[in-house]
């Protein structure tokens, strides 16, 4: 059998493994909560008398804010889904003994990384696309507020999904599958805080400061990648209006993502891939 | 009654010995179960078939090649060095980290850029937008009297006084608009412009380009462009910046001797180098009030047309929505209404204007 049908076959069987998770229906459940919560919220920024102090320009740019908190909301459930999804995906086989019988058929160790890889960037990315949509219409549905780029935003944020799950495989071929998922949490949540404290620094005018976002976005582009997502959602007339009295807030993202940090969040995904492979290549099953 | 988890049913296919005899017993009689199973046996089927080696390996021939090649103990630590040194994990592990490094001192030096600088510019349509005179001084000799004087006065009374303009009183205040406007006047603004070919030829010169050939008799024709008295009324919004502004000024004319002032219009607006926000105001100027009276980018604004008292109006609206305005000309007047609202709310200001 092909190296190219093993991938395919790891990475379908990865794709109805995820689908039969609990975590599956978790992530449904709270995607759904997330999007009637904020239908609702939204439908009361437009009725209720005390946003009676907005015009209907204004009222467009607060949309607009309140979408990137919410979108924020569900990357971290996008986050927290494919990070305890990618951890038992490996190590739990591990510990279960399954691998002990697939891997010793012959096919590539490399091969089944890839194919769990591949089927969990599918099911991350899709589920990421498809309740940001519905985010996006249930906005323009409520307050008729549309971003200006939502293909770039979308791809952004399941790129995001897609570094954070590489993370996780990484870790689960070295520890155990809840560390794991709690580790790469974790590290998701260091990175946004010091990309706020780097927002703050900017806004201060604190170089040092400011560098502590910059070096953490590199080192994991999870913070990178939602801030260029939060930029293609909000309105670009948010920053003409805010921007000097709210420089460093965090929903308000000041400019777009350079092709190099693209490139490097690229590179980033297929190093970290690298080392998980040569990792559970002499990992003891 | 409770249904056997998937891993008891998993367990008939691989282990059946170990299942308990109420397992199977309610396996029996209940279809759902039995459905689940058979999905099961699928899989797994479907999983060997896919895994499954090639051929039927010769285990003795395989066996016995394998204790011939089998190495001594000296040999044995050979081949762990011939390995490539990227393949043993903290090899890799080092490179990776020193590779992170290297970007975070990038990233810390600022030789990795993470954002791209991007300057949003404000289109700004201002109340002195309404009385304001294009700066052709590079183009020729520009002589102006008034200076437009844009002032804040008390009331409107003190406004209608000074400009000699009716202000529109508006009606209905949209939603989000409430409080008392402030009231600004600016005075009568005039220049006479006399186009001199040498100054436009070193004006393009200094942009890098040629000049095209000006029309027979344009060098020292003189154009005089009046602009003002104009009066605005602007609401503020609780974020400090105007909500609603309503306007009316004396609209932009332009008189000209011997050549018509298209001609020289047109020619400065063909010459390179012009300026684009000279541009938008140069073209606001007409010798009889056509084109829309106020400077605006055409490329981030969308326009349209609409009524207003039974005089045609423009309607602008700003590409991402969040402002508007329509601009309309009776009788040699300029009315502008504008704000932070969508296009059906300025209309309806506009139409409620007394």
């Amino acid at each position: 059998m092909s190296t190219a049908r093993t991938v395919l076959t790891i990475a379908g069987l990865t794709l109805r493994e995820a689908s039969r998770r609990k975590v599956l229906r978790a992530l449904a459940g709270l995607t759904v909560v997330l999007l009637v919560l904020s239908a609702w919220g939204f439908s009361r920024l437009s009725a209720e008398s005390e946003f009676g102090t907005l015009t209907s320009g204004e009222a467009r740019l607060v949309a607009s804010q309140l979408l990137n908190l919410v979108m924020f909301g569900l990357s971290l459930i996008a986050a927290l889904g494919t990070a305890f999804l990618a951890g038992p995906t490996l190590s739990g086989e591990i510990e279960s003994g399954i691998s002990l019988s697939l891997l010793a058929r012959p096919v590539r160790r490399w091969a089944v990384l890839a194919g769990k890889w591949l089927g969990l960037a599918a099911f991350g990315s899709g589920f990421v696309v498809l309740a940001g949509l519905a985010q996006c219409l249930v906005v323009q549905l409520t307050v008729g507020y549309w971003p200006p780029q939502p293909v770039v935003a979308l791809a952004l944020l399941a790129a995001q999904t897609v570094v954070l799950l590489t993370l996780g495989l990484l870790l689960s071929t070295v520890i155990s599958p809840m560390a794991s998922g709690v580790v790469a949490v974790g590290l998701f949540g260091a990175t946004w805080i010091a990309g706020v404290v780097g927002g703050i620094g900017e806004a201060l005018g604190n170089d040092g400061v400011a560098r502590v976002g910059a070096i953490s976005r590199v080192l994991l582009p999870t913070d990178g990648l939602w801030r260029g997502a939060m930029h293609a959602f909000q309105d670009p007339a948010a920053l003409l209006q805010f921007g000097q009295e709210m420089a460093g807030f965090p929903f308000l993202s000041e400019a777009p993502l350079t092709a190099a940090y693209l490139g490097w969040a690229a590179f980033w995904v297929l190093m970290i891939w690298g080392l998980a492979a040569v990792s559970f290549r002499r990992k003891d099953l | 009654m409770r249904h056997p988890s998937d891993g008891v049913l998993r367990r008939l296919l691989d282990e059946p010995a170990g299942v308990s005899d109420a397992d199977r017993a309610h396996l029996a009689d209940c279809t759902r179960c039995v459905g689940t199973l058979a999905a099961m046996r699928t899989d797994a089927t479907a999983l060997d078939s896919a895994l499954a080696p090639q051929g039927s390996p010769d285990v003795d021939a395989a066996w016995r090649r394998l204790s011939a090649a089998t190495p001594g103990p000296e040999r044995a630590a050979t081949p762990r060095r011939s390995r490539p040194a990227m393949r043993r994990p903290v090899v890799a592990a080092v490179a990776a980290a020193v590779v992170l490094t290297g970007a975070g001192t990038a990233a810390a030096n600022d030789w990795l850029q993470i954002f791209r600088t991007e300057q949003v510019a404000p289109v700004a349509l201002s109340t002195a937008d309404l009385i304001a005179l294009p700066d052709l001084s590079a183009y020729g000799d520009v002589v102006v009297t008034g200076d437009g004087d844009l002032h804040s006065v008390e009331d409107a009374a003190a406004a209608e006084a000074e400009s000699g303009l009716d202000l529109p009183e508006v009606a209905d205040l949209p939603r989000g608009i409430s409080g008392e406007p402030t009231y600004q006047v600016g005075s009568e603004i005039s220049a006479t412009f006399t186009f001199s070919a040498d100054r436009a030829a070193q004006a393009a010169a200094a942009a890098g380009k040629t000049l095209p050939p000006s029309p027979a008799g344009l060098d020292g024709a003189t154009v005089r462009m009046v602009a003002g008295p104009g009066v605005a009324q602007a609401w503020e919004s609780s974020a400090g910046v105007p909500a609603l502004v309503v306007g009316r000024a004396v609209a932009p004319t332009a008189y000209s001797s011997g050549v018509p002032f298209e001609t020289v219009r047109d020619h400065l607006l063909s010459l390179p180098g012009l300026p684009d926000d000279v541009a938008a105001q140069l073209r606001t100027f007409t010798a009889d009030g056509g084109t829309l009276p106020l400077p605006v980018p055409s490329d981030r604004v969308s326009t349209s047309t609409a009524e207003v008292d039974g005089v045609p109006a423009t309607v602008l609206e700003l590409a991402d929505g969040s402002m508007s305005a329509v601009v309309w000309v009776d009788e040699g007047v300029v009315t502008a209404v504008a704000g932070s609202l969508d296009t059906d709310e300025v209309l309806s200001v506009a139409q409620g204007l007394r």
